[in-house]
């Protein structure tokens, strides 16, 4: 009985791997992205969804559980102190005050919304994205927000069948230059290659060393999937211009029926409000 | 229509203003509490709360613009923020003034189960200050006007200030005596002519649960342009399927006024 047993959890073990593989990532796995963005280099990591939803603070964790980002929480574990050895020292996370994580929602599109509520009490699911931002600034307004980020820039959209896109992140451009030694290159290399992996990093410096190389080794571990290399080619980057939603005539019309119906409800009501009246 | 059916739809207009930010839907929220108003807000008093909610949601919208301009550097995002969450503040009152010139709270209080009579109680009260105070201040200014005094200015305000609060404490004794003399809290209560769930009733607010549940559907599927962004400023674009649901709200009334002699 007992060999039957095991048997039978064997060929389960040996049949799951195999079963699950395909399907993992295409519906069974819940994927968000984080953008972690220091001020000087931005990292931005597909992470694995333990559960339908997690907390904000729970998405951190398991960025540093799957790609090795560095972290700290403070105030009773219910602040962002540290990411990315970026951070307030001890356990007041706002010691570097006027300088604090600040914390971004995606807005689906892309853009970011400063979030109003803190990170414990978020609900992340499938799809979402969630920005970390150190900078100065009281709210949403004056703070500096990551870059634009859309979910499929940081992770492959399988059943879509789209490649992964890229785009490169435009503000640290400049600093790269500056620290462009021999050591920097080889970062940049690394980095590119985790991009191909559903993970980019963009970094600037030696900070990057430990995450990169964690992460690389994750991301291997835990999806081995093949892609092809891209590395914020024109064409994504021109492919997200393009997505950008302006004022064509289109997109005018939900407006538009929005502002009817507006209108049809009020003179509806005052037209109600005349007849009681008399 | 049965009271509860007032308080849920109350509710779903108020859970789909609290889900966006997007100004085309909340002014068609607003709009509809202001279609509902017109046509089914009972006579009386109760005519005048709607007036009152709108003039504190305008406020709401003032202030939360306001405080924007207290920490600068101020900046177009920062303004379009603060005016959005003081708008959807500002639907979520306008809202509840509806509800409050629709419903009678004393009616409500009495669909709370006996168990929950006492913290119904306690809403009933809270929900029908606004109204109450609304009604005395205008008993209160007119016995003024009949006397000479003309309160328009701040420091007039005192002589209409005083007399309110007074009758507010007033009534609040009174009804707390008779409660107590009626032996509330004590035995049974007793049901008399309560008030039956009709179809219309219950039909109108399955219709009111659409838009609710198309809004959340939205919300987790991270569609329909609920959430406008703020940085980079971008024209706030609806969806025309959720403004397709929102009208649902609008259904209590056709039963309402079907339903009155």
């Amino acid at each position: 009985m007992r060999k039957h047993l095991l048997l039978a959890a064997l060929l389960v073990g040996a049949a799951l791997p195999g079963a699950y593989a395909p399907t993992a990532c295409a519906s069974e796995q819940h994927h968000a992205a984080l953008v972690v963005d220091t001020g000087e280099a931005t990292y931005s990591y597909c992470v694995a969804l333990t559960d339908d939803s997690v907390s904000g603070l729970e998405l951190i964790r398991l960025a540093n559980e799957q790609h090795g980002l560095q972290y700290r929480l403070g105030d009773g574990g219910q602040a962002v102190c540290m990411l990315a050895n970026v951070g307030a020292d001890g356990d007041d996370c706002f010691g570097e005050y006027p300088d604090f994580w600040g914390y971004w929602r995606g807005d689906g599109s892309g853009g970011w919304t400063w979030s109003s509520v803190g990170a414990g009490s978020t609900v992340v699911e499938e799809g979402d994205v969630e920005g970390w931002s150190w900078g100065r600034g009281q709210d949403g307004s004056t703070h500096p927000p990551p870059p634009t980020t859309r979910f499929t820039d940081v992770c492959e959209v399988k059943s879509s069948g789209e490649a992964p896109t890229q785009k490169t992140p435009p503000r640290q451009k400049q600093q790269r230059q500056d620290e462009s030694a021999a050591s920097g290159e080889d970062q940049t290399r690394t980095s590119n290659r985790v991009v191909s992996t559903a993970v980019n990093e963009r970094k600037a410096g030696h900070r990057s060393e430990e995450p990169s190389q964690e992460s690389n080794d994750a991301q291997r571990r835990l999806t081995p999937r093949t892609s092809t290399e891209t590395e914020g080619t024109p064409a994504a980057v021109a492919d997200a211009a393009a997505q950008e939603p302006e004022l064509d005539p289109t997109n005018l019309v939900p407006t538009l029926v929005a502002v009817l119906l507006v209108a049809a409800l009020g003179i509806g009501g005052v037209i109600a409000m005349r007849r009681r009246k008399t | 229509m049965h009271q509860g059916a007032w308080l849920l739809w109350a509710t779903c207009a108020g859970l789909c203003a609290i889900t966006t930010t997007n100004p085309f839907y909340l002014l068609v929220i607003v709009a509809i509490a202001w279609f509902v108003h017109a046509l089914c807000s009972r006579p009386g008093p109760a005519l005048r709360s709607f007036r009152v909610f709108l003039l504190f949601g305008a406020l709401t919208i003032v202030t939360r613009t306001l405080l924007v301009f207290l920490s600068p550097p101020v900046s177009a995002s920062s303004v379009v923020t603060g005016l959005l969450e003081g708008l959807r503040l500002a639907s979520l009152l306008i809202v509840f003034g509806t509800f409050n010139a629709v419903s009678d709270p004393f009616a409500i209080l009495k669909l709370a189960p006996r168990r929950f009579h006492e913290p119904a109680l306690a809403t009933a009260l809270a929900l029908s200050i606004a109204p109450r105070t609304i009604q005395t201040a205008g008993k209160v200014r007119e016995a003024q006007r009949m006397r000479g005094i003309h309160i328009s200015r701040l420091r007039s305000l005192p002589a209409l200030a005083v007399p309110v609060l007074e009758t507010g404490m007033e009534e609040a004794m009174v009804l707390a005596e008779s409660m107590d003399a009626r032996g509330h809290g004590r035995g049974p209560r007793t049901r008399y002519r309560p008030e039956p769930w009709t179809w219309t009733s219950f039909g109108s607010v399955a219709l009111c649960l659409v838009p609710v549940i198309v809004f959340f559907t939205a919300i987790h599927a991270g569609t329909g342009g609920l959430t406008v962004s703020t940085y980079p400023l971008r024209w706030p674009q609806p969806s025309l399927l959720l403004l397709a649901s929102l009208p649902l709200l609008c259904v209590p009334v056709l039963f309402d006024r079907a339903e009155r002699p």
